[in-house]
């Protein structure tokens, strides 16, 4: 695999080039995702947002690796997913792509720490000390690390797939409605720890949600529609997000 | 609540396919059983029924010893004069029928029959049931006919020529006919036979000429066959069993199914293994599937469900699975059945005249079985699930989180009493009750062991764990295998049964053939030994080995003059014979030889107790001190003995000697074993060497003398004690095919299992996958898992059944406790090998667990 430094060409963590991608055949075919372009810059958090069924979670899926595109072409870093093998695929997501799910997103048979460790680990890779204090310490998890996911409080446990995502230092992280499942000041924890990764750490995140605070933390928010992107806000405030949703709400009831 | 019911099985159909596999295997395993005994034995019955049909009544002589089966003295031609004015017979036919005809294949060996006699017969003419396929009967002295059956095993032609074995020695014949039967087989229940004229017949197969097997009788119309019956036995006497035709098929059916015993026994051992095997299979497979419900159960009761109606949705569900799966287990049994048919019969050389016979009563009861486990199996759980408050349950795995102390406790108690028991047999503190206290504490440790395997996981996974799994997914296996203790018992359960009955049999084999071959080297002082197989076995006093006279079969035998010509070979400084036979005294059966003491005494190292060992006429034996003891008698008596041929006879105890492996019972002379055994002819001959006689080149040259008797070879020491040593073989073989089909049904355990689990962690691999995995890593995470637990259970398995079996050396008594180490390997290997087995099926799943649909997967 090649190997990829911070400063690339190109500057973008990853990006997507006029991705299509429709679910079913047919008249039953939907289109999740249609002739989207899209690119996500280093070190900034950007939110993706949109209405139920605009197609935000293909397009994460599809910029992680998780998912096939039907045309188009999708790069993390220099590197082109579209043609990657399986075995390609799961090693790029191990090593430069990190993960946080809504929920589900630990082993109840490991630790806290091991399970922030499990990515490496599989790699046979030690984590480095000093940043894996640092980690945790950031998502203040120190006395937790030899707990089970079952001993964990929800917010906690978002707190350790956070960890998890940020410790093999990703090109880029993904995470689906991290706080969908929690309560607002647990959500505000996992906000202020993602948004610190990116000012602190110059880590890239995307971040999908429904929630106009959680997009404010954001440097940028991309707005779906009926799988295209239809406006984007820089540096908003949750004012300005609940301006355009509304918006877009009466566009897509027209 | 019905129509969700059925709405919910619909949706999970693989997980119900895995529960239905568990009961069909189980149905299968015990309608096969039923099915198959069912039709074995109305094929026997069938079988004598036609060959008794056109007999009224039969007149044979009473045995000198034993039941039945034994050897019975031939009925004298005179008889049939005596019979001559007996106003109600219409016919009478003399028979010559016996077992002993061992033909000779092209090999160069005797065919052997597993079972079914080797009859040599007098040639009748086509009766009713004798019907010629091609060829005549034999008319000369050099001619046979042959049956079907034995044409088609030894590949025999008409035109072609014989060899057989029978009291004489290896005979030449022309077969110049083949026969059948009425019924269309072409052997009866498997028997093979070989029709000579009736002098021949005679003098081979009974010893002497103007002498029947039985006289077969034709009743008047109008005399009915018991009036007959009792007139002729009032005037024949004692010396004579008189039966009218249907008490002999009886009779004859009778000692047919001895053999199919053996069969019944095999496969109702094999069925209650397997019945047993399946409960658990579906006790597991239940729980795991009530357990992947719980939470939807749960929420079926937030809704607002009684606990009646989930559990009663539970039920409806066991219902219906079991009832379609044990009907497809019978379908399957039917279909195995036919199989075993098939093979039995190729196996046997017979052909059952009689189709599949399906008892009905039989297989409803195996369908209710099925049903009732399944519906029980589910139950258990269902209640417990319908216990769980359901917040709780809604939260996932709550099944798996219970306490073991319970377990653990009421394992405890079984276990130390066990081992308790073990000890005391061992130590010696219960005296007589030492084989009870055994058993019991076998018994009690398993049923602990089962109890105790849970907590036995927790301690002993880990470190099983960690000689398998270095890497991460190697520990992410074992961490799922070590996931719920439980269900982990009740997977190995199977493995830990097997691999413990195996382990102690094999300890328990090993240590009595070590204790075999080192009697034998002690006793013996001859440097080779003439005999045929299994022969030293019988003479001593053992059993195994092949049948012999004892059995109603002739053993293998070579002429005397092999030891004469023997003994002045080059390099030969002895050689003497030994007569080998089963004779009756007042107390039962015993072993019987006879030989020249003089020599025999050094040979066999035997120890005059009292009185000589030397006989001066055939009317004097010696007698070891067991049976003298057993029998009341003292040196100096008068015993009565009962020889084969010789019947009830007076003999004087002239000494007495310590029995040992090779020797124990009465010993007559050479003289009167001619004229009184079985056999004529010596079955066992030792040779002594010169001091500086190559072994190799003598062997040869004593080998070169029985050379045209297919069935007797010459070994030296180390053979021999291997060959006396092999008599535990066979046993062991048939155990550890019975055995090896319960671990067949071991391994589809633990794959059900294993795929249950994995379904219930699609959302797990998901996330694995997504954080990286290969799918490499994901097949050897699976495997690890399986590995662990295959391991586990064989090791638990292996190390209780040698800890019983070396119990059980040390209370019989052995010489030396022998642990079969590469056996044993080998049973671990096979552990191994089940867990690889078991990971295929799964592992591939876990590899091609789609990444988006399992992360959406409820
Ligand atoms: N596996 C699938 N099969 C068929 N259609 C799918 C599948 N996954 C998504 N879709 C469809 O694709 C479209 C986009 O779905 P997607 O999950 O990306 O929406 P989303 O924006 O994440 O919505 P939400 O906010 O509800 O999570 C939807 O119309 C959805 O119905
Ligand atoms: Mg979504």
């Amino acid at each position: 695999m090649t190997t990829v430094t911070q400063e690339t060409i190109t500057g973008l963590a990853a990006r997507a080039v006029g991705v299509t991608k429709a679910y079913g055949a047919g008249a039953a075919a939907v289109t999740a995702l249609d002739d989207l372009s899209v690119d996500v810059q280093r070190g900034r958090f950007t939110a993706i947002m949109g209405p139920s069924g605009s197609g935000k979670s293909t397009l994460m899926h599809c910029l992680a690796g998780l998912d096939t595109v039907d045309s188009g072409e999708v790069w993390i870093g220099e590197t082109r997913l579209t043609g990657l093998n399986d075995k390609g695929l799961a090693d790029l997501r191990r090593n430069r792509v990190g993960f946080v799910f809504q929920q589900f997103n630990l082993l109840p048979t490991l630790t806290a720490e091991e399970n922030i460790t499990l990515p490496l680990a599989i790699a046979n890779r030690k984590p480095d000390p000093a940043w894996f204090d640092t980690v945790v310490d950031a998502v203040g998890l120190s006395d937790r690390l030899t707990h089970r996911p079952s001993e964990l409080s929800g917010g906690q446990q978002q707190r350790v797939a956070c960890a998890r995502a940020l410790l093999p230092k990703p090109d880029v992280i993904f995470a689906d409605e991290p706080t969908g499942n929690l309560d607002s000041r647990s959500g505000n924890e996992i906000l202020g720890f993602l948004s610190r990764s990116v000012e602190q750490f110059h880590q890239t995140i995307v971040m999908v949600t429904h929630d106009a605070n959680a997009a404010a933390y954001a440097d940028r928010v991309i707005f779906l529609l009926d799988g295209r992107m239809v406006h984007e806000l820089h540096d908003p405030d949750a004012e300005a997000v609940l301006d355009t949703m509304k918006a877009l709400d009466t566009f897509d009831s027209r | 609540m019905l129509k969700a019911t059925l709405k919910g099985l619909l949706a999970r159909k693989l997980r119900l396919m895995l529960a239905g596999l568990a009961v069909v295997l189980g149905v299968t395993a015990v309608s096969a059983a039923m099915v198959t005994t069912a039709t074995i034995g109305s094929g026997f019955d069938s079988i004598f029924e036609t060959t008794t049909s056109d007999v009224d009544v039969s007149v044979s002589s009473a045995p000198n010893v034993g039941g039945e089966t034994t050897f019975t003295p031939p009925v004298p031609a005179s008889v049939v004069e005596e019979l001559a004015g007996v106003a109600g017979i219409d016919a009478i036919t003399g028979e010559v029928s016996a077992d002993g005809a061992r033909p000779v294949g092209a090999d160069g060996k005797v065919i052997s029959v597993q079972g079914p006699p080797r009859l040599g017969v007098a040639w009748q003419g086509e009766t009713g049931l004798v019907e010629l396929r091609e060829g005549r009967g034999p008319t000369a002295d050099d001619e046979v006919a042959i049956n079907a059956g034995l044409a088609e095993l030894g590949g025999y032609r008409v035109g072609g020529t014989i060899d057989v074995l029978t009291l004489e020695p290896r005979t030449t014949f022309r077969v110049v006919g083949v026969y059948g039967y009425s019924n269309g087989t072409g052997t009866m229940g498997g028997s093979t036979e070989v029709a000579f004229t009736e002098p021949v017949a005679q003098r081979l197969m009974l010893g002497e000429t103007g002498v029947y097997s039985s006289l077969t009788l034709t009743a008047r119309d109008t005399v009915p066959n018991e009036t007959l019956r009792d007139e002729i036995a009032a005037l024949l006497g004692d010396g004579y069993q008189v039966r009218t035709g249907d008490e002999l098929a009886a009779q004859t059916a009778a000692d047919g199914r001895a053999f199919l015993d053996i069969v019944r026994i095999v496969l109702l051992a094999f069925s209650g293994l397997s019945l047993l095997v399946g409960i658990f299979l579906i006790l597991n497979t239940f729980s795991i599937l009530v357990a992947q419900r719980t939470g939807e159960l749960a929420l079926v009761a937030a809704l607002g469900a009684r606990r009646r109606q989930i559990v009663g949705s539970v039920l409806v569900e066991a219902a219906l699975v079991g009832v379609l799966a044990s009907a497809v287990g019978i379908g399957l049994g039917v279909a195995v059945s036919t199989g075993l048919k098939a093979v039995m019969e190729a196996q046997s050389g017979a052909q059952l005249p009689v189709g599949l016979i399906v008892p009905v009563p039989d297989l409803l009861a195996a369908f209710g079985v099925g049903v009732l486990v399944t519906l029980v199996a589910a139950l258990v759980p269902a209640l417990r699930a319908s216990r769980v408050p359901p917040v709780a349950a809604m939260r996932a795995s709550a099944a798996e989180q219970r306490s073991l102390t319970r377990i653990t406790v009421a394992g405890a108690v079984p276990a130390v009493l066990g081992v308790a028991g073990i000890l005391g047999a061992v130590l010696d503190v219960v005296g007589d009750l030492r084989w009870a206290a055994l058993g019991g504490g076998v018994v009690l440790g398993l049923v602990g062991l089962a109890l105790l395997t849970p907590a036995a996981s927790k301690v002993l996974l880990p470190v099983v764990g960690r000689l398998l799994g270095w890497s991460t997914p190697g520990r992410l296996g074992r961490l799922n295998a070590a996931r719920n203790p439980r269900r982990t018992a009740i997977t190995v359960a199977t493995l830990v049964v097997t691999l413990g009955l195996v382990g102690g049999v094999g300890v328990v084999a090993e240590s009595l053939r070590r204790d075999v071959s080192a009697l034998v080297s002690t006793d013996l002082a001859a440097d080779l030994v003439i005999s045929g197989d299994g022969v030293s076995a019988r003479a001593g006093g053992g059993s195994g080995g092949p049948p012999t006279a004892a059995d109603g079969r002739i053993m293998p035998t070579f002429e005397a003059s092999v030891v004469e010509e023997a003994a002045g070979l080059p390099g030969v400084a002895g050689a003497t014979a030994q007569y080998v036979d089963t004779v009756e005294l007042p107390g039962g059966q015993s072993p019987a030889n006879a030989g020249d003491l003089s020599t025999l005494e050094s040979v066999l190292g035997l120890k005059t107790v009292d009185g000589t060992l030397r006989l001066s006429g055939p009317d004097e034996i010696v007698v070891d001190t067991d049976t003298l003891g057993a029998q009341g008698w003292a040196v100096g008596d008068t015993a009565r003995v009962a020889t084969q041929r010789g019947g009830w006879q007076e003999y004087r105890i002239v000494g007495s000697y310590e029995p040992n492996f090779l020797l124990t019972g009465p010993v007559l002379t050479p003289e009167a074993a001619t004229e009184r055994f079985v056999s004529a002819l010596p079955a066992l001959g030792y040779v002594e060497l010169a001091p500086d006689a190559d072994v190799a080149t003598v062997k040869a040259a004593v080998s070169e003398l029985v050379a045209d008797n297919p069935e007797v070879t010459v070994a030296d020491q180390t053979q021999l004690a291997t060959d006396s040593a092999s008599r535990f073989d066979i046993a062991e073989i048939m155990l550890y095919v019975l055995l090896g089909l319960s671990v067949v049904i071991g391994i589809l355990g633990i794959i059900n299992t294993m795929a249950l689990s994995i379904l219930e962690r699609t959302r797990e691999l998901g996330l694995l996958r997504a954080i990286g995995m290969r799918r490499s890593h994901m097949v050897h995470m699976v495997v690890a898992e399986s590995l662990v637990m295959s391991v586990f259970g064989g090791l638990l398995g292996l190390a209780f059944g040698g800890l019983a079996g070396a119990a059980f050396v040390s209370v019989a008594g052995l010489a030396e406790l022998a642990v079969p180490w590469t056996s044993l390997a080998v049973f671990l290997g096979l552990a191994v090998a089940a867990g690889l087995i078991a990971a295929l099926a799964p592992s591939t799943r876990a590899a091609k667990v789609n990444v988006l649909a399992a992360i959406a997967y409820e």
